[in-house]
């Protein structure tokens, strides 16, 4: 379990080294400098690496299925509540996890962004440093959310390896096509667009808007929108309250 | 005082009932005995006392109360095949469980000499053979020092050696007031321990009594003569015999309890008559058992 959390961590970090170094080697897109992109500038740093960070977020889930997965094919789950541990408890400890898993992955998100502003950006004081980081509590609430999600699913489902392939595929196929079909589709009638707001994995999305079309000199939106929070809030109150539900309900 | 009881307690299944509308209630300080064939509903029922499986309807009550998490920390219990992390020693899960349960690390090492694994306590629980895995899930459910105990076929996997520490600590469990409940196949085991029982067959209660009645009822004295015809007037005319039948050129009688072996041997000696056999046996809970399970067919 070491191993893995380990492991995907730094593929976390590793992700966003990567991507750093890959925009400032000067890789030629259409003639146009990447490097010149002030993405590392402050304030914007912050929504731009929450929501590059953001993509990687279905590895931090794969650490909660596999450890839940564990529990299950090992009975250590029906072994606790034997001994005496509540249902509820080991929901609680669950969220715990989640809760640490995500602010990790803030904090190093934080770190590296701290640390990267100052190398690459041009900050104009200290106190200009740190506005814009609600993007980083947005940045935890969709994390949190997102394990959340997988919690419930890894529950319900109990297969770990399908699991993870299944949630693969959704999250970074699957979902974002009918998003993109809903949102973008000429022939659909307007009424169904905002569906596309309300799915699991693009409501997140909403949580910290696209920040990299600034740098095409379009308006983009620079707080959280107040409609993603309370979607995302619902979505959370309902994969908590699910697994509840179905923790209750199960034989072990 | 009342340890547990329970009302109309069912379960189903698709297709099955494994347990149906179960009564039943346990007395402190009782070693409490649950028998019946495989399927018949013992670890349904002991599964839904420890709220791993989820009744269909019916209720059941600890210490007289709707289950609590205080009332389940003073449960020790051991269900079909032991869990625990395959990758941590001994040592650790018992850590994990002394968590749940609220309880201090102290008493580990203790319970892992009890059950005889001190020398195996740092080694990981997926080199532990089975009857070592056995012993630590029985390490497990002492480990708070709990007041009621389940154990659903504790001795499985374990040497002769073993079965003969299991039933030892059980009694000497037993006689610190401590309330037991077994669910076991060895009958004989149930016998030497237990002094209540009940019977399960196909999720329905077929008995419930203690066990010194049951072997009361059976108690038998066998006796045999070079001359049985002899023998036979003989003891028609002693009373205290409720039943005389033969078998194998012997006489088998059911008497009332106060008449022993020695007052017959008296009896036929002042009448003359020679005996080549004579022998009290006790009842045995594995002829009661298949007895019960006839009666019901």
């Amino acid at each position: 379990m070491g191993m893995y959390t380990v492991f995907s961590l730094s593929i976390c970090f590793g992700g966003m080294a990567f991507l750093t170094w890959l925009k400032n080697q000067g890789a030629d897109f259409n003639g146009f400098n990447p490097t010149m992109l002030p993405m590392y500038d402050f304030p914007d740093i912050w929504q731009n690496l929450a929501w590059l960070t953001s993509l990687f977020k279905i590895i931090l889930a794969f650490i909660v299925i596999m450890s839940i997965n564990n529990e299950i094919r090992y009975r250590i789950i029906r072994q606790n509540v034997i001994d005496g541990f509540e249902k509820k408890d080991w929901l609680l400890s669950k969220l715990l996890l989640n809760g640490v898993i995500a602010g990790y992955a803030v904090l190093l998100v934080f770190i590296g962004g701290l640390i990267t502003g100052m190398i690459y950006g041009h900050p104009d004081s200290r106190a200009s440093m740190f506005i814009n980081t609600h993007f980083l509590i947005a940045f935890f609430f969709d994390l949190f959310t997102f394990l959340c999600f997988a919690m419930l699913l890894i529950v319900a489902f109990r297969k770990g390896a399908l699991l993870i392939i299944g949630l693969l595929m959704y999250t970074v196929a699957f979902e974002p096509f009918l998003a993109f079909f809903l949102y973008d589709f000429p022939r659909l009638p307007a009424e169904f667009r905002p569906i596309a707001d309300f799915l699991p994995v693009q409501s997140l999305r909403n949580l910290v808007p696209f920040p990299l079309k600034r740098y095409g000199l379009m308006e983009v939106s620079d707080h959280i929108p107040v409609k993603a929070i309370l979607i995302v809030m619902g979505w959370l109150i309902f994969n908590i309250g699910m697994t509840n539900w179905i923790l209750k309900r199960r034989d072990l | 005082m009342e340890i547990l009881a329970t009302e109309k307690l069912t379960k189903k299944y698709k297709r099955l009932t494994a347990l149906n509308q179960l009564d039943f209630s346990i007395q402190k300080g009782m070693v409490f005995g649950l028998l019946g064939p495989n399927g018949s509903g013992k670890t349904t029922t002991l599964g839904m006392l420890l709220n791993v499986i989820q009744p269909t309807s019916g209720i059941y009550r600890w210490f007289g109360k709707s289950p609590t998490p205080e009332s389940r920390r003073q449960i020790g219990a051991i269900l079909e095949i032991p869990c625990f992390l395959p990758y941590l020693t001994a040592v650790q899960n018992l850590k994990i469980i002394a968590e749940i349960k609220q309880c201090s690390y102290q008493a580990i090492d203790k319970t892992l000499e009890t059950v005889g694994l001190y020398d195996r306590r740092n080694d990981p629980f997926k080199t532990y053979s089975l009857g070592m895995k056995q012993r630590l899930a029985i390490g497990a459910a002492l480990l708070s020092d709990p007041e009621v105990l389940i154990f659903d076929e504790p001795t499985n996997g374990l040497d002769p050696k073993g079965i003969v520490e299991i039933r030892e600590l059980i009694i000497e469990i037993a006689q610190t007031g401590k309330t037991i409940i077994l669910a076991s196949h060895l009958l004989d085991e149930v016998q030497k321990v237990c002094s209540d029982f009940m019977v399960l067959r196909k999720g329905e209660k077929l008995f419930q009594g203690r066990v010194e009645d049951a072997l009361l009822n059976q108690k038998t004295i066998e006796v045999s003569s070079p001359d049985l015809a002899t023998l036979k007037n003989a003891l028609e005319r002693f009373s205290g015999i409720h039943e005389l039948t033969m078998a194998d050129s012997q006489y088998i009688l059911k008497t009332d309890s106060q008449v022993t072996t020695t007052q017959i041997g008296q009896f036929l000696l002042e009448e003359n008559i020679p005996v080549n056999h004579l022998v009290k046996k006790e009842g045995s809970l594995e002829k009661e058992f298949l007895n019960i399970l006839s009666e019901h067919e």
